[in-house]
């Protein structure tokens, strides 16, 4: 009677011990993408930036208004943290497994762990600036309880986990248990490498691995496809977050959460902004709108954003279908908000922009590459080439690549670190805060120790200081 | 030396009164009584007299002429009788003794006779004893009164009358020490306990319609709180006794059924028509037999036994009505209109659309409250019977409860059976059985929570919509209409839609076999089981009303079950020698329980009528299985020196599975001693004092309610994507703890029993300091570690500390019986110690997050109580003139809250926190006064409790000003430059306003205390000598009145509303299903 067995329940020292199982631990580092992509890295992305606005929730970042209390902010740190605490479980144990079957199944699980946890430090750092650099599995508890690393610290990490994780990862996978089509392979290693370097603009290290990349994706004809699920794992993406089956818990509820039809209690929490509402939602609600950002003809606009057709309920002397939503998402082929449709996280698209920008950075070229690349984007979306009469310097040049940025990844959480890591986000978000009469905190921008630029950071979450008392100093202006 | 009629002056003066106030005035004067039966006497003839300083003969005389009564005068009484044809009659109606011989029989309630019993004459020693067939003859006079009594009934006072034979009834008397009190494994007389045990009798328990046995308990025992924490019809109480000791485990007394100590919480499925008697343990004296689950005390249910003699049929019924008691006032649709414009005009948003009060929207004004809720009927019906013969006694019951919710579409029905059987089959060995079975079948609303379900979905959503088209069809708004946001949806279709079900069915029973070994030792073993299986089944229709659509149904179907084994042996010695007296109990028992549950959701169908799982076509499943196991072995001693001095001691040794193999086993060993001052030589004799017991104890008790392998690093299902095919995925769930051990409670406890007055009056008290520490704790581990669950260790302890008053008193004034049972408990909780960080800061464990603000509103912290109230405080509203401190400190403008500046830093932060309220009463009780009349009985019973704030979240989100939910009223006097004095901040929509009144503050903190009328009952047993020689013994009918009115400042629906069950967040009320008002008819027949 006392030595029960646990049925359903296994400790996980059981679990790191074979091959098979050790593989299920791996999945559990993916396990908190779903989650953190659904919404709450929307909420800190683009409400944030001039391209989402809410309505209806009043404690969002839309307004910067965003204590260390607030739940997105938490939510966002310990999901992140829980990929961490999971791939060091895999990393710390992979000794410990009997029987794998091949030396290549141990490395690959390795690099797995590996891109993930440099991609969830990536998150952290890019919101919070330095944070705690855990990179053992924790067994008791004052094993978490470590002091703030700096952003240069965090930096070394992520490099140091890319750069095995490239050498780890196979070019591609052929399928069966472990080696499924949607895991990271070296090429998506690559990809966020160099989406690091460009963020701490080493834009040489961003050249030479893009021209590593360049021809390995493809653009789809399709502007909506990359988005809608029926081209999923494909060469136009190099990692996705993957959603499917049935339930809640491994599908996302960004279709309900963001579109009109399931709209009835006014709860969509990102609008795209638009200049024509005036300013009058309250929210940031107009200037810089993404809505009036499209070039005529562009052939993504449908995509990403379509009208409600409804009555104007912002300003009623409006006609009906002059709001906005964000249709990218918006899926009515399955259950209401259990869309299977993944999310995409580094699209071929963005390493292109990645390389123009890189390259327009290090010198300005009136017919180079960086032309080609932006226009491979700009023609696929049904726009005119640019050229270097239009675009006669760097500066014309890197206003253009931010353009076609903002559009090619709208909604895709991406504006919110472009514009903070241009240092700029301060005088674009102020655009829409003067007509709230609201001024923009810059008393939460930093200097950044790599780059120089102007940088804002979150707070970290209140609770970690008071239960973990290692962890240092908030960050200015909280 | 008595004084006779004639010797008696008096002085009246009456002019056309009544006969009967002529008695009250005579009463009055002298020290004389009138004794009469209404039957023979008009008391309503008027009178008139003028009479100074005259005899009281004479007096009497003078009456007797203008009335058909005459009178007798036997010892201090004056007996009235009507003037008989026949009688003697000497002129002036004044008569002289005359002998009756009477002969009569004493019976119990049962109508067993019962022999001994005493009968006297009042005021004399004429007296006589019943013999072996209860019956006694006596030689009396007309008008004598007649006092019976005997050991363990009530004594009874009886006019004699011209009838010469009598039928006395005894009722059996609940205070008498020698009642037998349940304790772990055996009984024990009351007189013996050295422990501190409160019992509730079946008179209590019975004496109105409970939904379950927590809610008979409510009030009525001393440092037992009961309160209900949400739930349904079924009700989820929680009960503390002696307060609240465990932080984070559980602090659930354990519930011990006719000796199998249950698992299961679902009381509900217990008919409390078949308790005959509750004893609660508390001290460690009592409990300590009970080791590694007695921490949090214990109660004992003991279900009805039959007895030996003719069987005997009792049918009752009771019919009745509820209505909520109590409801949130609200805006009016204008009101809200005019919250919208000044709301919008704050936040910089267009008000365009709310600006035209002839708009077609504002015309509509819905009682969403009115058309939700209703008046319910509540039914029950209970056969019982019992019988026997020497050898074999059984007991058993049927029953049905019928209950309407007062929310539309809820309800609940109930069948129960019950089979207890007793049998001798020999002189040494004997068998008992108790079995019960119930069916509960249940239609929930989904309350208790923050948003817009259940009855907050009908304070939540805005009167301005329609609930009804023209054809009487559920109607929600359409897309055409303007304003269509915020909180609009017909809160009806989701009310009266869906189907949620949720079925129990529960089998509970025991064999235990004695066989007497010895003349000094029996030998007992009890086999006991309790099974449970719940299942529910929701149903979410298709339908399409307005823009609120569900294309596809949806059926979710949980199921669950739990198996509870128990089997006990024990021995029981005992022996006297000389003044000596021995009880010995040694004992081993083993206990299992098995859980396993699995929940099984299907979506898709698009036509109603398939709506079952199998017509669905995406299915979501989960489920998991558990069991754990106790073994124990235990021993108590009680030791008596000729009744005088008492001793216990006990001790219990459990091993669980609960913890892993190095913490297995624990120890918990208690002793209790106690002096029966009264058994001593100077008070032996007083007349004063039948009984003084003074007593006092120390032990260790323990508390396992944790989650089952906190030991292990577990795995929890994580699973991941890759295309669209799933793959497992498992991650650490929590970090193990393989030291985990025992929550352990030292408790003392002193405590004094008197009875003064032949048992009329008695009074108990008790002070306790109970110290729970090696508390199970999961303390908070920063994020970083990444694992959902906190790691749980043995930490810290928790002090309880008070004192507990019982007196109940028994007051026979002339035909009036009246008595009265108060109680009343003061506990004071504090957190000693909860542990510290690793720089040695004391930790501090939050409570759970209120929405929207996401702010704790109790933090439990050393030297304050567990889950105390922690927050900001409110103070009022900026004014003009104070803007540009108000920016400095939060950005504010006026109109917006303002918060104490505790730290002085002219900002707002949380360093302005602050400890403001508890959420544990300080005190609480009951008191019953019952009253006794011929054949009426009437009880008035108060539960009250005090010194505890509740935390309204309902105020916290519709006292904001934000109108996109629907306001309450009291935010109509919101601030203006116009309306500067108010405390009601500006509205807003969004913005630093709507941040800033969401804060979780004392503004929506209040006092919780309350007194209650929980129960007015008035009961009428109609006279026996209707049914002499008929089939029927006895009908008696009662209308009962439950919760009819409540005293507090509580502006929630009930200041007992705690929804959480965990204390760390205590106190706070999401609207569980509201408290009902019942006024209810019952009638019992007994044949």
């Amino acid at each position: 009677i006392l030595e029960p067995s646990p049925e359903g329940i296994v400790s996980m020292s059981e679990l790191y011990t074979t091959e098979s199982n050790i593989i299920t631990a791996l999945n559990g580092v993916y396990n908190p993408l779903l989650s953190l992509y659904r919404q709450n890295m929307l909420s800190l992305t683009e409400l944030a930036s001039d391209d989402g606005w809410t309505w209806r929730f009043e404690n969002q970042p839309d307004l910067f208004i965003v204590d260390p209390t607030s739940g997105p902010i938490q939510q966002v740190w310990a999901s992140n943290y829980e990929g961490i605490t999971r791939a060091n479980g895999v990393i710390d144990n992979l000794s410990m497994v009997s029987d794998f079957s091949s030396d290549e199944m141990g490395r690959l699980i390795e690099g797995q762990a590996r891109f993930l946890r440099a991609f969830y430090y990536f998150n952290l750092v890019r919101f919070f600036g330095g944070v705690p650099i855990i990179t053992s599995a924790i067994v008791t508890k004052t094993d978490a309880e470590r002091p703030r690393g700096s952003i240069e610290e965090v930096y070394t990490q992520i490099r140091l986990d890319l750069n095995s994780a490239i050498q780890l990862l196979p070019v591609s996978y052929g399928g069966g248990v472990g080696r499924e089509r949607g895991r990271p392979t070296s090429l998506s290693a690559k990809a966020l490498l160099s989406m690091v370097l460009l963020e701490l603009e080493d834009w040489s290290g961003v050249v030479s691995l893009s021209q590593e990349l360049y021809g390995t994706g493809i653009l789809l004809a399709n502007y909506h496809n990359n988005f809608n699920g029926s081209q999923e794992n494909s060469l136009a993406s190099y990692f996705e977050v993957q959603y499917g089956g049935v339930i809640a818990q491994t599908t996302t509820n960004k279709s309900v959460s963001l579109a009109p039809p399931d709209f009835e209690n006014g709860l969509a929490f990102i609008l795209p902004t638009d200049d024509g509402l005036g300013g009058e939602g309250g929210g940031l609600s107009s200037g810089n709108g993404i809505v009036q950002a499209f070039e005529d003809g562009d052939l993504r606009k449908d995509a990403i954003i379509d009208n409600y057709g409804l009555s104007n309920f912002i300003d009623p002397s409006k006609p009906n279908g002059s709001l906005y939503f964000v249709n990218k998402y918006y899926n009515t082929s399955d259950p209401r908000g259990l869309s299977t449709w993944n999310f995409p996280l580094i699209r071929y698209a963005e390493i292109l922009l990645n390389f123009a920008e890189a390259l327009n950075e290090l010198e300005y070229q009136p017919t180079g590459k960086a032309f080609e690349l932006l226009n491979e984007i700009r023609v696929n979306a049904g726009l005119e080439p640019q050229t270097s009469t239009l675009l006669s310097n760097k500066s014309l040049f890197r206003e253009a690549i931010r353009k076609e940025r903002r559009i090619e990844l709208a909604f895709e959480t991406k504006r919110y670190f472009d514009l903070n890591r241009w240092g700029i986000l301060a005088n674009v978000v102020q655009v829409q805060m003067d007509l709230t009469n609201r001024v923009f905190p810059r008393q939460k921008l930093i200097a950044h120790p790599i780059t120089g630029k102007d940088y804002h950071l979150y707070p970290l979450p209140a609770i970690e200081f008071v239960n973990n008392v290692q962890l240092g100093e908030q960050n200015p202006g909280y | 030396q008595r004084k006779t009629l004639e010797e008696v002056k008096i002085s009246v003066n009456l002019t056309e009164k009544s006969l009967s106030q002529f008695f009250r005035l005579v009463e009055s004067k002298t020290d004389f009584r009138f004794t009469y039966s209404n039957r023979s006497v008009d008391l309503s003839q008027k009178i008139s007299i003028a009479a100074t300083d005259e005899t009281l003969y004479e007096v009497l005389a003078t009456v007797s002429k203008q009335t058909n009564a005459n009178f007798v005068q036997v010892n201090n009484n004056i007996h009235v009788n009507r003037i008989l044809a026949n009688q003697l009659y000497d002129g002036e109606g004044v008569l002289a003794f005359s002998n009756i011989q009477l002969t009569g029989v004493v019976v119990d309630t049962k109508g067993q006779p019962i022999p001994g019993a005493t009968i006297f004459i009042e005021g004399t020693s004429t007296g006589t004893a019943s013999d072996i067939d209860g019956r006694f003859s006596l030689q009396t006079q007309e008008g004598a009164v007649l006092i019976i009594s005997f050991i363990g009934y009530q004594s009874q006072r009886i006019v004699v009358s011209n009838q010469s034979t009598l039928t006395i009834t005894l009722v059996e008397d609940q205070s008498s020490l020698d009642e037998v009190v349940v304790v772990g494994y055996g009984t024990q007389r009351k007189a013996d306990i050295t422990g501190s045990v409160s019992s509730v009798s079946e008179s209590v328990i019975q004496s109105r319609p409970v939904a379950n046995f927590e809610d008979a308990l409510q009030g009525r025992a001393s440092g037992v709180q009961v309160r209900q924490t949400g739930g349904n019809l079924d009700g989820r109480f929680s009960i503390n006794i002696r307060g609240v000791g465990s932080v984070t485990g559980s602090n659930d007394p354990l519930i011990v059924v006719d000796g199998v100590p249950l698992f299961s919480s679902d009381f509900s499925t217990i008919n409390p028509k078949d308790i005959v008697s509750m004893d609660i343990l508390k001290d460690a004296s009592a409990t300590a037999i009970y080791g590694a689950r007695a921490a949090n005390g214990v109660v004992i249910i003991t279900t009805k036994k039959g007895k030996a003699g003719k069987t005997q049929f009792s049918f009752s019924s009771d019919i009745g009505f509820e209505e909520i008691f109590n409801r949130f006032d609200l805006m009016s649709t204008e009101e809200q209109r005019l919250l919208f414009v000044e709301a919008f005009r704050n936040s910089n948003r267009s008000t365009s659309v709310y600006d035209d009060p002839t708009h077609p929207t504002w015309q509509v004004d819905t009682d969403w409250q009115e058309l939700g809720t209703r008046t319910a009927l509540r039914q029950n019906y209970n056969l019982g019977f019992s019988g026997g013969t020497d050898k074999t006694q059984f007991s058993g019951s049927v029953a049905h409860l019928d209950r309407q919710g007062t929310i539309i579409n809820s309800d609940l029905k109930s069948w129960f059976f019950r089979l207890n059987i007793n049998t001798e089959i020999n002189e040494r060995f004997s068998v008992s059985s108790n079995l019960t079975g119930s069916h509960q079948k249940q239609n929930v609303q989904n309350n208790d929570s923050w948003g817009a379900t259940g009855y907050r979905s009908l304070i939540h959503n805005h009167s301005y919509t329609r609930p009804f088209d023209e054809n009487g069809n559920l109607t929600a708004i359409n897309t055409q209409a303007a304003p269509y946001f915020g909180a609009n949806d017909n809160p009806l279709i989701d009310l009266m839609l869906p189907t949620r079900e949720s079925d129990v069915t529960r089998v509970l029973g025991n064999v235990k076999f004695d066989y007497k070994l010895m003349d000094d030792l029996t030998i007992s073993a009890n086999l006991g089981g309790d099974i449970v299986h719940g299942k529910g089944y929701t149903y979410l229709p298709v339908y399409q009303i307005g823009l609120f659509v569900r294309p596809e149904g949806q059926v979710t179907v949980p199921n669950r079950r739990e198996i509870n084994w128990v089997s006990d042996l024990t021995a029981n010695y005992q022996k006297t020698f000389q003044q000596h007296d021995i009880k010995m109990l040694v004992g081993f028992s083993a206990q299992q329980f098995m859980f396993d549950n699995s929940t099984v959701t299907g979506i898709g169908t698009i036509n109603n009528s398939l709506n079952q799982l199998s017509n669905q076509i995406n299915f979501n499943a989960s489920g998991s299985r558990v069991s754990s196991g106790l073994v124990s072995s235990f021993f108590r001693l009680n030791y008596s020196n000729s009744d005088k001095y008492l001793a216990t001691t006990t001790v219990r040794r459990d091993g669980s599975s609960k913890f892993g193999e190095a913490r297995r086993y624990g120890v918990f060993p208690s002793g209790s001693i106690a002096w029966r001052i009264s058994e001593e030589g100077f008070l032996k004799s007083s007349e004063l004092i039948d009984d003084l017991k003074v007593r006092t104890s120390y032990g260790l008790t323990g508390n396992q309610e944790i989650g089952d392998f906190a030991f292990l690093t577990r795995a929890i299902a994580t699973p991941y994507v890759f295309g669209n095919s799933l793959v497992v995925g498992n991650s650490p769930q929590n970090i193990g703890n393989p030291d985990l051990q025992w929550e352990s409670t030292r408790q003392f406890d002193a405590g004094v029993d008197v009875s003064f007055f032949e048992g009329r009056i008695y009074f108990s008290a008790d002070y306790y300091n109970r110290t729970s520490q090696d508390l199970l704790i999961a303390t908070p581990v920063a994020l970083t570690a990444g694992v959902s669950q906190n790691p749980i260790v043995n930490l810290g302890s928790v002090l309880n500390e008070g004192i507990e008053l019982s007196l109940n008193s028994r007051n026979t004034v002339g035909k009036i019986g009246w008595s009265t049972n108060f109680n009343i408990s003061f506990n004071t909780n504090r957190v000693l110690n909860i542990g510290t960080n690793s720089i040695g800061e004391s930790l501090e464990i939050p409570g759970e997050l209120i929405p929207l603000s996401n702010q704790p509103a109790n933090l439990s912290r050393a030297g304050y109580p567990v889950g105390a109230f922690y927050m900001w405080v409110f103070d009022g509203v900026w004014q003009l003139g104070e803007e540009s401190i108000a920016r400095q400190w939060a950005d504010a403008v006026p109109g917006d809250p303002k918060y104490k500046d505790l730290n002085g830093n002219g900002i707002f932060d949380v360093g302005d926190k602050t400890f403001v309220g508890n959420p544990h009463p300080r005190f609480f009780g009951g008191i019953d006064n019952s009253f006794d009349y011929k054949n009426f009985s009437l009880s008035v019973f108060f539960d009250f409790s005090g010194g505890f704030q509740v935390y309204n979240t309902a105020r916290n989100l519709y006292g904001r000003g934000v109108p996109f939910v629907q306001n309450l009223a009291e935010v109509n006097d919101f601030w203006t430059p116009e309306n500067p004095s108010t405390r009601v901040p500006r509205p807003s929509q969004g913005g630093n306003t709507t941040n800033l009144v969401t804060m979780v503050s004392d503004r929506f903190l209040e006092n919780g205390d309350f007194i209650r009328l929980k129960n007015v009952a008035l009961t009428y047993n109609l006279p026996s000598y209707l049914f002499s020689g008929k089939t029927i013994e006895a009908l008696k009918f009662s209308l009962t009145g439950t919760n009819l009115i409540m005293f507090t400042n509580y502006s929630g629906l009930d200041p007992e509303a705690s929804s959480r069950a965990s204390l760390l967040s205590a106190g706070i009320d999401y609207t569980p299903y509201p408290q009902a008002r019942l006024v209810s008819l019952s009638a019992q027949i007994t044949f």
